[in-house]
């Protein structure tokens, strides 16, 4: 349904293209040509190239009918609201089941309905799939650089990569064939297309080696970051280890003079042991004194007493009684002169006994006589004398234990110090925190891994994929250079046919690039003017369907869009005689089928059958 | 015997004059008395305990005025070996330390230098009263002048009598009753010596600090 133009409503067309050049022709332009390719390219490809915005909310069904393989196929895009399509993709039967199956809906006869209602993205992703599963083709993958960059990244190029050599790329455009402006893409498509041997497997090797090759290399380049990290860790950790192991010399330095504790502990037992023994030695020692001491003391008092009572004797009895001391009775004379005369006591006047003991007359002198024998007495002093020697005896052992146990415990009293200090003392503990610092850092050290050089290390994987990637590539070369060598060939005798004058030959490289040398000038494919490279693109592409047809091995589909090849630098005369040759081809190649669009009339006439121009004069439009 | 001198002694130093001559011409030579049985003994009991009477100038020291004279005085004891040497221990006897000074008065008496006077009705003695006679202290100054061995009860004497100074007789009774020991002494068995206790006392003192500055 036509909206928002001249002319708006619904409408219907129907094209067939047959075998050789399919014109479409309309004398402006915006008049439907392109649509019909992009349609086509949407059907076949899976998504449109440059349909127009505008033009895409009229369609409501769009069907593409072809054959591959033989095989009649269909994909019928359908939009209720004009903005989102939905894809079923029908194969098998024949042409006929085909139509009335999508007219019914359902599949007849040998119909295979392959997707039914896939949406706009995973129809692209469905009929990419389809067609390199049908052509044999693999995922182009390239190894993407970033820009200005080593590093980069694997690309996957699938069908409408190759699609790129069916729908030829714009007069204007300098890319030789496809949408991607990427080196050696286009080598690459020819070659595949051409099923150079083991091409697929040597570029997929290829990337693999890139991508295996930057993993290391980022991974290298880590490792050694990380090893400089380390060995600067490293360097640091050991001087701290040096640090703690220099204070840990001079502690010990330090303690050296100090004994170990365990030697002090051992002397600390024993001094105790002698302690023990040395107390109970001064204890017995003490009580022998003690006892040595009452001793001399009792003796003491008893001469004392002994010495007191003799002169309480001398000074008492001597005298003469005056009272008696039990009536108080006054002793007179008479009594004095019965005891001096009749030796009867004059205070009791018993008999006096006659001995010595009692001596009446010089009393005095008597008295002081007996005080100085109780004084000096040979025996009482004797006896005092031995008792005080004993004592002193005694006081001097006790002494000298007493020195001994306080001599001891002064030692033990210093081994306790000295044990306790060297137990506890900072030294000791510093010694302990010094020790602990020392083992973790020996543990940091001990962690970190031993420096092995790991820079610019390459791999088994690395070296074997490099050797493989040797052997494809020596085989694929070989095997490609024969391929362009009659590929050259093949083009530069199509492009003297297209109408390229003074072309004397084309050099297609590995790489992508096609040197061109016309009048013995080479130069490079973006170099030459439109015109040449859409002949060239063509005579390339026409190059490839006959060498793949002679060698048997070609798989390209034999279909080739051509939009408007004449609107760029291409003399309508020029654009005949393209369009002359090509449909010439047909003969040679049955299977060719060339779809183009043109404004000139004139262009086709007489090279294009007149069934195969579809025709709009003036403002007249295609549907 | 002994105790004769020790008595006289005592009686020598605690006489008091007399203010006017007794009549009796028995005391007409009496130069001091000593008043009351009581009083006699406990004088006694102080010179014969040298242990209680370093305790009790520790009393007065702590309870006093704090005179570092006392406490010389008990450490002289104490630091001695006189509560050792110079203990006669007495017996207790009913109220308080007793010994019969009869024996000793008796000497003393029938040499003409002591002589003791009774008050009271026979069965009711109320007090003794000790009278010292001229013949008495001469007799002390000449033992002092003949036996200097036995200074020592002379100025224990005095030390005891001066400590007792001002003081009754029944209040030195008290003063003694208030020794643990001596109240806990069954009736008849001789009072326990207190010289460890007396001497720990002094020991603390010291340590105290509270006498560093005396002996």
């Amino acid at each position: 349904m036509k909206e928002n133009i001249s002319s708006p409503g619904p409408f219907e067309a129907d094209f067939s293209f047959g075998s050789g050049v399919t014109a479409l022709v309309t004398e402006s332009n915006l008049k439907g040509k392109s649509t019909v390719l992009e349609l086509i390219t949407w059907a076949l490809r899976g998504s449109p190239r440059r349909l127009r915005t505008d033009v895409k909310p009229w369609l409501r069904n769009v069907t593409v009918e072809y054959d591959l393989n033989s095989v009649p196929m269909a994909v019928k895009l359908e939009s209720k609201d004009g903005r989102t399509f939905a894809a079923t993709v029908i194969s098998g039967g024949s042409n006929e089941e085909i139509e009335e199956s999508l007219v019914q809906g359902q599949m007849i006869g040998g119909c295979r309905l392959l997707a039914r209602d896939l949406n706009e993205v995973d129809f692209a992703e469905f009929q990419s799939a389809l067609m390199l599963d049908r052509f044999g083709l693999q995922p182009i993958t390239n190894w993407q650089k970033f820009p200005k960059s080593s590093e980069g990244r694997p690309q996957v190029h699938k069908w409408p990569t190759y699609f790129g050599a069916i729908y030829l790329p714009d007069a204007g455009s300098d890319v030789l064939l496809g949408d991607i402006a990427m080196a050696g893409l286009p080598a690459r498509i020819l070659q595949l297309f051409c099923d150079v041997p083991l091409l697929s497997d040597e570029i997929r090797t290829k990337v693999l080696l890139n991508q295996i090759s930057q993993d290391e290399r980022n991974t290298s380049r880590r490792e050694t970051e990380d090893a400089e990290v380390l060995v600067s860790r490293l360097a640091d950790l050991q001087s701290q280890k040096a640090a703690y192991q220099a204070s840990l010399d001079s502690i010990d330095k330090e303690a050296s003079s100090g004994r170990s504790i365990a030697a002090i502990e051992g002397e600390l037992r024993t001094a105790e042991r002698r302690y023990v023994a040395a107390a109970a030695g001064a204890r017995e020692l003490n009580q022998i004194l003690a006892e040595a001491r009452a001793d001399r003391q009792a003796e003491q008092r008893r001469s004392t007493d002994i010495l007191e009572s003799e002169i309480a004797a001398l000074l008492f009895q001597g005298l003469s009684p005056k009272h008696c001391p039990r009536c108080e009775g006054s002793i007179d004379s008479r009594r004095i002169a019965i005891e001096q005369d009749e030796h009867k006591c004059a205070v009791c006047t018993s008999a006096l006994p006659l001995s010595e003991d009692h001596p009446a007359i010089d009393a005095e002198d008597e008295v002081e006589a007996t005080v100085e024998d109780a004084d000096g007495g040979d025996e009482a002093v004797t006896a005092l004398d031995a008792l005080l020697t004993a004592e002193v005896a005694a006081e001097a052992a006790a002494a000298e234990a007493s020195s001994v146990l306080q001599e001891v415990e002064d030692l033990l009293t210093r081994l306790t110090a000295e044990f306790a200090h060297a137990s506890q003392s900072r030294t000791t503990a510093k010694r302990r925190d010094t020790e602990l610092a020392l083992a973790r850092i020996e543990g940091a050290i001990s962690s970190i891994p031993s420096g092995k050089d790991s820079s610019t290390r390459t791999s088994d994987t690395t070296s074997v994929l490099k050797a493989t990637v040797k052997v494809l590539e020596d085989g694929t070369r070989e095997a490609a250079n024969a391929m362009f060598v009659e590929l050259n060939e093949e083009v530069a005798k199509l492009g003297r046919s297209f109408g390229i004058k003074n072309l004397d030959s084309v050099e297609l490289n590995r790489s992508g690039g096609l040197k061109v040398t016309t009048a013995g000038v080479p130069d490079t494919f973006g170099n030459t003017s439109g015109g040449e490279r859409v002949r060239l693109r063509v005579a390339l592409l026409v190059a490839l369907l006959r060498i793949g047809a002679i060698r048997g091995n070609g798989t390209h589909p034999g279909l080739i869009l051509l939009d408007s090849p004449g609107s760029h630098e291409l003399k309508t005369e020029d654009e005949r005689t393209l369009l002359r040759e090509l449909n010439r081809l047909q003969r040679e190649l049955p299977g060719l089928q060339v779809i183009i669009t043109t404004a000139k009339p004139d262009a086709v006439r007489d090279a294009v059958a007149e069934d195969q121009i579809y025709l709009a004069t003036g403002d007249g439009t295609l549907w | 015997m002994q105790d004769a001198i020790r008595i006289l002694m005592l009686l020598d130093a605690a006489a008091e004059p007399l203010a006017e001559a007794p009549t009796e011409p028995a005391l007409s030579t009496a130069v001091g008395v000593v008043r009351t049985q009581i009083r006699l003994q406990k004088l006694d009991f102080w010179v014969r305990n040298p242990d209680y009477l370093a305790n009790e100038l520790l009393n007065d020291f702590e309870n006093g005025d704090r005179d570092p004279t006392l406490l010389m005085l008990a450490e002289q004891i104490l630091d001695s070996e006189e509560p050792e040497l110079r203990r006669y221990p007495m017996l207790r006897y009913l109220f308080g330390a007793y010994e019969q000074l009869d024996d000793a008065l008796a000497i003393l008496r029938q040499a003409d230098l002591v002589v003791r006077r009774l008050r009271g009705a026979p069965g009711h003695i109320t007090q003794h009263d000790y009278y010292l006679l001229e013949q008495g202290r001469a007799k002390v100054s000449e033992t002092a002048q003949k036996y200097p061995a036995l200074d020592w009860y002379s100025a224990r004497s005095k030390l005891v009598v001066a400590l007792a100074d001002g003081i009754g007789a029944t209040q030195l009774k008290d003063r003694q009753y208030l020794q643990e020991e001596y109240l806990n002494t069954p009736h008849g068995f001789r009072i326990p010596s207190i010289t460890d206790r007396a001497r720990n006392r002094l020991s603390d003192l010291r340590l105290d600090g509270t006498i560093k500055d005396v002996g």
